[in-house]
């Protein structure tokens, strides 16, 4: 089945089963290989994209849901050379150490940040809830998403 | 109709790729493509947020033949008030639920069922009717459902049935769909003013976990200080999502003192069923099911 999606941007036509999963679509068929598959049960949110700006597990998602939405995928977050500052942030409070959780945790934290630009750790925490990360125990995932909060604040306020 | 075991694997299911689709966007069309399929004995299976389906698809538990996808249905979507109810269409997601300045006025525990199901992911795409109609008894929406003394209309070609929630589920996974039908919409009657309201989830975590034990309880006290009216339902500890009418006739039109409330937790031991699982024990879901009737007719005491 032909299916018209648009990712990060660009419309893509591609034609697969309607029930394939959206995660395998973007991987596959996309060679967006940012997207992770962890548990394949909607457990870990290491596939995480966002749909219309919602958080959603893409291994959940049959390829059919995918037409006429717009779907960022942590490909979709860099403008050019210049991480967003949640990856950025990532990076210097060293918020990621095998990585495979970390597309997934950065599309969860943008979309908390995109709804609220001060969170407490508290509101970081529950955001992120849904993605599980077997390595750093999280203080310093959510050490990163404060930093890059108090960061687009600034540029907010710039 | 029965609703299909996902703890069961079976054996000749069709390919991922082999599974015939159709996208409805009207729910005239919707309803008329399921009945064609129930008559020709092809039934089809809804899928809306996929967070049920998609699981059992890829770990090739139920995988049926055909999916109706009715994500984008009109008209199943959004929270009204009316006058003596809030109504949701069954495609509500538990984020909008969670979004709902209705909701948070009239019903608050819906909103802290839906807070603590799943996480942001299955929040976004997760529904109402298809926590319903998935029909597990740990489903987190269903105590609330039940206590509250909800309604559920269900449509097919052949119109529309409002059917009460308490007598939807029939068995473990088993209720009054048939394989025509569409949940549309739930209905809940606004609880009285000042009626004690809540949601009590106990799991290993509150994102992401199946329950244990979960509660919905409502209850107010009239001008004499006897219980006026009280609802309690328990997911988790019966094979379907349990209401506890002998627990609640031992307070109804009482006054909560501390035999009434002793009476009430041993009735309330009897009421539930619970079984041993990977998650807790018999024992234990006793336990704390008696533990939180003691702890909220404690509260309604002082409300």
């Amino acid at each position: 089945m032909k299916i018209d999606m648009k990712v990060n941007g660009t419309l893509h036509t591609v034609d697969v089963p309607p029930m394939k999963r959206l995660l395998d679509t973007l991987r596959d068929d996309l060679r967006l290989t940012g997207t992770k598959e962890g548990c394949g049960e909607g457990e870990c949110g290491a596939c995480t994209v966002l749909i219309d700006g919602e958080v959603v597990n893409s291994c959940l998602v049959p390829a059919i849901q995918g037409q006429g939405v717009h779907i960022v995928t942590v490909e979709g977050l860099a403008d050019g050379d210049t991480l967003h500052p949640v990856q950025q942030k990532f990076i210097e409070y060293v918020g990621t150490q095998c990585g495979i959780c970390t597309p997934g945790m950065v599309l969860a934290a943008k979309a908390l940040l995109d709804e609220n630009l001060s969170p407490t750790r508290e509101e970081i925490r529950e955001a992120i809830a849904g993605n599980l990360c077997r390595c750093t125990g999280y203080q310093k995932i959510i050490d990163s998403v404060e930093a890059a909060a108090a960061q687009m604040r600034e540029g907010a306020n710039a | 109709m029965p609703s299909p075991n996902p703890m069961v694997a079976r054996a000749d299911v069709p390919r991922r790729s082999e599974i015939e689709v159709h996208q409805a966007s009207r729910l005239k069309d919707a309803l008329e493509v399921m009945a064609a399929g129930a008559a020709e004995g092809k039934p089809w299976m809804p899928v809306a947020g996929g967070t049920d389906l998609m699981v059992w698809i890829t770990q090739r538990r139920v995988v049926p033949a055909r999916v109706i996808d009715i994500w984008n249905v009109d008209g199943m979507r959004g929270i009204e008030e009316t006058e003596g109810s809030i109504t949701l269409g069954a495609l509500t997601s538990y984020a909008e639920v969670r979004r709902s300045e209705v909701v948070a006025e009239w019903v608050p525990p819906l909103v802290d069922a839906a807070r603590w199901c799943g996480a942001a992911q299955i929040q976004s795409r997760g529904t109402l009717g298809g926590n319903i109609a998935g029909s597990s008894p740990a489903g987190d929406t269903l105590p609330v459902f039940s206590a509250w003394d909800a309604e559920l209309t269900l449509v097919s070609t052949a119109g529309a049935r409002v059917v009460k929630f308490a007598d939807f589920y029939t068995g473990y996974r088993q209720n009054l769909l048939q394989e025509d039908e569409l949940i549309l919409r739930i209905s809940i009657p606004k609880p009285a003013a000042g009626s004690l309201q809540v949601f009590h989830k106990v799991g290993t975590r509150r994102a992401q976990s199946i329950s244990k034990v979960m509660l919905g309880f409502r209850g107010h006290l009239g001008a004499d200080g006897t219980v006026e009216d009280v609802g309690i339902s328990f997911g988790s500890v019966a094979p379907i999502v349990l209401r506890m009418p002998r627990t609640e006739s031992a307070v109804r039109g009482k006054v909560l003192d501390t035999d009434t409330i002793d009476a009430a937790v041993r009735v309330a031991g009897d009421e539930v069923v619970p079984i041993d699982d990977v998650r807790s024990s018999a024992t234990y879901r006793r336990r704390v099911a008696q533990n939180l009737v003691r702890r909220y007719l404690t509260a309604l005491s002082k409300s």
